[in-house]
């Protein structure tokens, strides 16, 4: 006999406690194919999130991935967006097109696992770059709003409830609760 | 991917159909704007009203379509906001930098 789908909210979320997801990716292949979370998929469709709290969450999670990918695994440097580049680029964007294809960068994966544990969902997200020093320039979050970096980590900051560096800086946990006390 | 704009007299529109946080999409609304900017319009106005999601590289796409009618003497307008691009707006300031455009 089939299980009985969980219909009640608690049932709902006792069903998706302890649901995780992790997948690595490939530098090398970042751009190739979109960026997904299904964990979130299944939260927003057994009623744990909302659509709305959805899109702070996957804006947050697309952010860390993506810095994990610019700045840790190809070691680009946000100020070089306001450099000029050689070929009429600026210097940010022209560095990333070469070293997506360019060992070692290219080799490098993020590891991306993350958890509901039917209170919270943990994200943790790991590059294999060099790291930095948290409250470093690399970490910190502009307030000037014609800034041209510093964005990505004050939308994490906002939308997720805590948010640590660990491993040199070069692993970011992030949590953000789900059910309410 | 392409954005369609329109002129209204001295004024361009850039009508976003698409969530603005992929390198298509930023690509799209740079084209659109250096499209007005090259036809002389000096004041341009966004319409996000489709956009669901808009991540810090599509408000990098923004800014640098505001710097660039900045410098030109020129400036840029959003449509009325609603929803998360409202509150992402709002976060990051941006509604103090990029005015609303008035009916």
């Amino acid at each position: 006999m089939a299980a009985e789908e969980p219909t009640t909210e608690a049932e709902k979320i006792g069903h998706l406690k302890g649901a995780s997801q992790e997948f690595l990716i490939r530098s090398q292949d970042f751009q190739k194919a979109p960026l997904t979370f299904e964990l979130l998929d299944r939260l927003e469709g057994a009623g744990v999130i909302s659509q709305d709290e959805k899109k702070r969450i996957w804006v947050a999670f697309n952010e860390a991935v993506t810095n994990a990918h610019e700045h840790g695994n190809l070691e680009l440097l946000s100020a070089w967006r306001d450099e000029p580049g050689e070929n009429g680029s600026d210097r940010f964007s022209e560095a990333k097109a070469l070293r997506t294809d360019l060992p070692p960068f290219a080799d490098r994966t993020i590891w991306v696992f993350g958890e509901f544990d039917g209170e919270s969902l943990i994200v943790k997200i790991r590059d294999e770059g060099p790291g930095f020093v948290p409250g470093s320039s690399a970490s910190s979050s502009h307030k000037d709003p014609a800034a041209s970096h510093g964005r990505g980590l004050r939308l994490i900051r906002h939308f997720m409830d805590s948010v640590e560096f660990q491993e040199g800086g070069r692993m970011l946990e992030m949590r953000k609760r789900l059910i309410s006390e | 991917m392409e954005f369609l704009t329109e002129t209204l007299g001295d004024k361009g529109v850039i009508i976003v159909d698409a969530d603005l946080d992929t390198e298509a999409a930023g690509e799209a609304l740079k084209s659109a704007c250096n499209s007005l900017r090259e036809r002389g319009k000096r004041t341009v106005v966004l319409d996000l009203s489709k956009v669901q999601i808009i991540n810090s590289y599509g408000i990098g796409k923004v800014l640098t379509c505001y710097k660039q009618l900045k410098a030109e003497g020129g400036i840029l307008y959003v449509r009325p906001l609603e929803g998360f691009v409202k509150e992402t707006f709002e976060l990051l300031m941006l509604d103090k930098l990029i005015p609303t455009e008035r009916a």
